[in-house]
């Protein structure tokens, strides 16, 4: 059972975590646009 | 889609904590394996959709290559529909290997006539380069999920982590093709990066069919395939296989739409950060 939840933990955290990078990089993207406006 | 966004949100969480519950509580336990074979739910169903974004970026890195080609274009377009015809005459007269059913080998060639045909009408040149880096990052994300969850039920079963055999092999190639592939899109600086990037694309599809007709091909220790190919598989367990892999279909969807949605913007901000450069006067900076 402990595999069972290990693979399914995982799973979650690598898909948890890419989901992560993208609104870090929306946030930044943001922010750069918000400098552009500025300009 | 913009506005559906959130509603296609809740409903693939929705279907994603259904299919979670199938796969944990309603799905019947299989008789060798014990629990450890409900892997097989989120195990399969991402390497289904891992080898599908590979072949979307496979159809969007080759129209890339070829639509300022106008011959080049013109010949992927006649062989995409010869693909489908081929499919469909082939299936029904040749000979197919042993639990190959004609109807899916030609519902695969129309699919793919389909796809290319799809792509060609709703992505622009530039579209169909940031549709390709999409699909190679998702892609490789699913293909990461594969080669963890593979380890964590062979090691059970097989009483290893991992064997150098041909599937097994050939995955962890095709990710490393991909992940080699998205380094080049993020550390190359030259303007023939994203030619470079899809020519790369072309030749590391070649491994997708490789790692799917491995099990059939050679001898492995990776079980046979659980739809064709001499596998069986009880029709309860195929049913939630398959409300598992259109949960994860719709959650790639979604995850391709935003990292789509950031790829298009990021290239407009560059655009206008190299606009307004041109446009400030010397001395200015």
């Amino acid at each position: 059972m402990n595999f069972l939840y290990a693979a399914y933990a995982a799973t979650w955290i690598i898909h948890v975590g890419y989901l992560t990078t993208l609104v870090r990089r929306y946030s930044r993207l943001k922010r750069e646009i918000e400098e552009l406006k500025k300009k | 889609m913009k506005k559906l966004f959130p509603l296609f949100a809740v409903l693939t969480a929705a279907l994603l904590s259904y299919a979670l519950y199938l796969a944990l509580v309603v799905a019947p336990t299989e008789q060798t394996m014990g629990d450890v074979q409900r892997i097989f739910y989120y195990h399969v169903p991402s390497a289904w959709t891992a080898f599908l974004l590979f072949f979307l970026n496979f159809v969007a890195s080759v129209q890339y290559l070829v639509r300022p080609r106008p011959f080049a274009d013109r010949l992927a377009k006649w062989v995409a529909i010869a693909i489908g015809i081929g499919a469909c005459i082939g299936a029904f007269v040749f000979p197919l290997p042993e639990g190959v059913e004609p109807g899916s080998v030609a519902t695969t060639g129309l699919a793919i006539t389909g796809i290319y045909f799809l792509i060609r009408k709703c992505f622009s040149e530039q579209g169909t380069d940031a549709l390709a880096v999409t699909t190679a990052e998702v892609g490789v994300v699913f293909c990461t999920v594969v080669l963890i969850t593979g380890p964590l039920w062979a090691r059970p079963v097989w009483g290893i982590w991992w064997t150098w055999d041909v599937r097994l092999t050939s995955t962890l190639v095709l990710w490393l093709i991909y992940v080699s592939y998205l380094m080049l899109r993020r550390f190359s600086s030259s303007g023939q990066t994203a030619i470079l990037a899809a020519s790369l694309s072309v030749f590391g599809a070649l491994d997708v069919p490789l790692v799917y007709f491995s099990i059939w091909i050679f001898r492995t220790q990776h079980p046979q395939p659980v739809i064709g190919g001499g596998g069986s598989i009880d029709p309860r367990m195929l049913h939630i296989l398959l409300i598992n892999w259109i949960a994860f279909l719709c959650f790639a969807y979604l995850v391709c739409w935003s990292r789509y949605r950031l790829e298009t913007v990021k290239r407009e901000v560059e655009e206008s950060q190299a606009m307004q450069d041109l446009l400030e006067p010397r001395g200015t900076r």
